[in-house]
């Protein structure tokens, strides 16, 4: 039977359910600072506090002995408890119960228990059914635990017992997982929105008291696929109250891309040479991602080197996400010389940004249209002309501000006090504004201090941090802008919509002669779009390419585009997919 | 303790249990016994050779295991198919009852040899396989 994802897509209906591995780790404040095990113990190597290490699969003659394929280890007491060499855990004789006292220097809201051959776990008066990955409610500085074995041949064995809330789930226990990972390719509403993760689960004891505890942004992992062939990891986080009702817990979370929308870009000079404005604009564009708090797993380099002119531009006070989202909308499809400038970031749990045609991390799949179900096709509205929104700002406009270092007085005279705070909102832009000391040539002058408190282009606020003797100014470079346009109209003079577009900033950058920010490049794009519903792979990004076969071997029909958003379910050991695109050309 | 018959057609998926294990111990335990009364081999028993369910195996225990079983190979000057080793797979059990059943054979050769009532110089012997000449037992 094949094992791997290609294998078993290349079948009409796949002969076996993908795996699904899907953890949630949530950590705790307190930590356990004592561990005293009672009973018949067989082995205790004292490493009920390490998750980390793996048990060793032992010669073990309980119940119905060792699987004989290699992976027993003889047992041996000498061997030191390690990553390498696994670990013992506490286990009991056959048939005896084992009871854990553990104590924390802080409050414990739950444990997590990892165990086998147990058949309940009792704290006081609850009684918990032993699933292997068990949350157990503590609620207070110690706790006691006792682990009852299956049968009178089976002993119990515990892997570890930590603080948090950790849950391995699997096909075993799981209900359903849905992902909705999305990708956008719209001229008119390109905002980029966030991937979501759904999961549930069954879990026989309840605890609801523990999940209550459990905050926004812990981390969810998703794999799927064959042992020998899983999907890269993705990374979501926890988004909605954590809920179990009638043995079901539901965890719902979105991908790290919601943290686009908890950065606000304040208002700032950008500025880039001709000869590698593209480059610059990439950098730019990692770190404004970056500075959201989100951690990129993939990242395409891009190496340039200042050249040409130097053009400037100021970007109004913006989200992360507009920001990026604009971006991507202005430089997809854009090509100059042969090269494609597209800059793309794409998250879906696995943050990756690339520049070019976006195949450097992103898939090409093929998929025959007869393999599909649920077809849909529309033509969005042809675009005929792009407006300006902005009654403050033209779309490329130029900002005219000299190379070279000259201060215009903003205004002089000035005297204040010790933490006398200074603000001014100017009319137009300042680079480098900021207040400066006069300059008496008298030694014993004291001169006055600052500290910059926020410099914008319109904006400069301080305060004295140090009297002077004499009255400072404040001053700065001033920059006029002209040019820019209305509007821009499809080179096809082709009927259709009016779209309006605020202009993403003032002023224009340009590589070359060609405005990185290309609004001419968005009639490029394709108003063709669909959908189709197909048997799904967990490897599947936003934005990655799909050859459409029509199967008549004679290419006519086919089409090439890009994933839009990808629907992907498992459940009930199926794995489906609904899928929409764009054509690319 | 009596003889058990080794158990020497093991497929992957195969379990090692209580049984399996005391089989394989009490086995080379006999063989060590029976072969020192017969003067054939000096060297030790088998320390453990009772194992319940609550019994882990350990590294001591199939060390023994090997060095008993190795023992009388060499005692005997067998010359075997394969070596056993310190491996939990299914192939190396198998191993370890094949060896044991080979010097269980080669015990029951020698003691049908010592009670054989023919002499060098008859004819019987002339067509005899070569491996009864190779040794005789004191009785």
């Amino acid at each position: 039977m094949p094992t791997t994802i290609n294998a078993q897509n290349a079948l009409q209906i796949r002969e076996k359910p993908m795996e699904v591995y899907i953890s949630l780790r949530v950590g705790s404040t307190a930590t356990i600072s004592t561990y005293t095990v009672t009973g018949q113990t067989k082995s205790d190597d004292s490493t009920l506090g390490n998750s980390a290490w793996p048990m060793r699969t032992l010669a073990d003659l309980q119940d119905g002995g060792f699987l004989l394929d290699g992976t027993a280890q003889w047992y041996d007491s000498t061997l030191t408890p390690s990553e390498n060499n696994g670990k013992l855990g506490v286990r009991g004789d056959i048939g005896e119960t084992i009871t854990v006292t553990i104590t924390a220097g802080s409050t414990l809201t739950a444990v997590t228990v990892a165990s086998s051959g147990v058949s309940t776990i009792t704290k006081g008066a609850d009684t918990y059914t032993a699933t292997g990955n068990d949350v157990v409610t503590i609620n207070s500085t110690s706790a006691t635990l006792v682990f009852t074995p299956t049968d009178s041949t089976t002993r119990v064995e515990i892997d570890y017992i930590v603080p948090g809330i950790m849950f391995n789930i699997t096909n075993d226990t799981l209900i359903s997982c849905t992902l909705a990972l999305r990708g956008n390719l719209d001229v008119k509403d390109h905002t980029w929105e966030e991937s979501e993760i759904e999961v549930k689960m069954y879990y026989p004891n309840d605890i609801s008291s523990s999940l209550a505890y459990i905050q926004n942004d812990w981390p969810i992992t998703y794999q799927a696929g064959y042992d020998s062939d899983l999907s890269t990891e993705r990374k979501f986080y926890i988004s909605e109250p954590i809920t179990q009702e009638q043995g079901v817990i539901t965890i719902k979370g979105v991908d790290a891309s919601h943290l686009l929308d908890e950065k606000t870009m304040q208002e700032q000079w950008f500025s880039a040479y001709t000869g590698n404005a593209h480059q610059t604009l990439y950098t730019k564009f990692i770190d404004a991602i970056q500075a959201a708090g989100i951690k990129l797993q993939r990242k395409q380099s891009w190496s340039g080197s200042q050249s040409g002119t130097l053009r400037y531009s100021v970007l109004p006070e913006m989200s992360t996400r507009d920001f990026v989202s604009d971006v991507m909308n202005l430089t997809l499809n854009h090509t100059r010389g042969g090269s494609n400038f597209s800059i793309q970031f794409v998250d879906a749990g696995i943050p990756t940004v690339e520049h070019g045609n976006g195949k450097t991390y992103g898939q090409t799949w093929t998929i025959y249209k007869s393999d599909c179900g649920e077809w849909t096709e529309k033509y969005d509205q042809n675009i005929s002309k792009i407006i300006d929104s902005n009654s403050e700002r033209k779309i490329n406009e130029t900002i005219t501000t000299s190379n070279v270092l000259v201060y215009d007085n903003i205004e002089s005279g000035l005297t204040g006090n010790v933490n006398q705070f200074f603000e001014y909102n100017f009319d137009g832009w300042y680079r480098y504004a900021s207040p400066f000391p006069a300059s008496s040539g008298v030694p014993s002058d004291t001169p006055y201090k600052f500290t910059i408190i926020s410099r914008q282009p319109s904006r400069l606020v301080f305060k004295v941090t140090q009297k002077g003797t004499r009255a400072f100014t404040v001053g700065g470079q001033s920059s006029a802008i002209t040019g820019g346009v209305d509007s821009f109209s499809n080179p096809n003079k082709l009927p259709g919509i009016n779209v309006e577009m605020e202009p993403f900033v003032y002023g224009n950058l340009t590589d070359g002669t060609d405005s990185i920010f290309n609004y001419p490049s968005l009639f490029k794009r394709s108003l063709r779009t669909g959908s189709f519903t197909w048997k799904g792979d967990p490897r599947m990004q936003p934005l990655d390419y799909i050859n459409i076969s029509n199967d008549t071997g004679d290419g006519r029909g086919n089409i090439t585009a890009r994933i839009t958003g990808i629907e992907l379910t498992h459940e009930e050991g199926g794995t489906s997919a609904k899928i929409t695109w764009r054509e690319w050309s | 303790m009596a003889w058990i018959t080794p158990v020497t057609d093991r497929v992957q998926g195969a379990m090692h249990t209580v049984t399996d294990q005391n089989r394989i111990a009490q086995n080379l335990d006999w063989l060590a016994t029976e072969l020192t009364t017969y003067q054939l081999y000096t060297g030790a028993t088998v320390q453990k050779t009772t194992y319940t369910k609550n019994d882990y195996i350990t590294v001591d225990d199939w060390a023994d295991i090997l060095s008993v079983l190795n023992a009388m190979i060499e005692a005997l000057a067998l010359e075997t198919e394969g070596t056993a080793d310190d491996s939990t797979t299914y192939m190396n059990m198998n191993t370890v009852e094949s060896l044991t059943l080979a010097i269980y054979d080669r015990l029951q050769l020698l003691l049908s040899q010592a009670n054989l009532n023919h002499y060098a110089g008859d004819s019987i012997y002339t067509e005899g396989p070569l491996s009864i000449y190779s040794g005789g037992l004191a009785i």
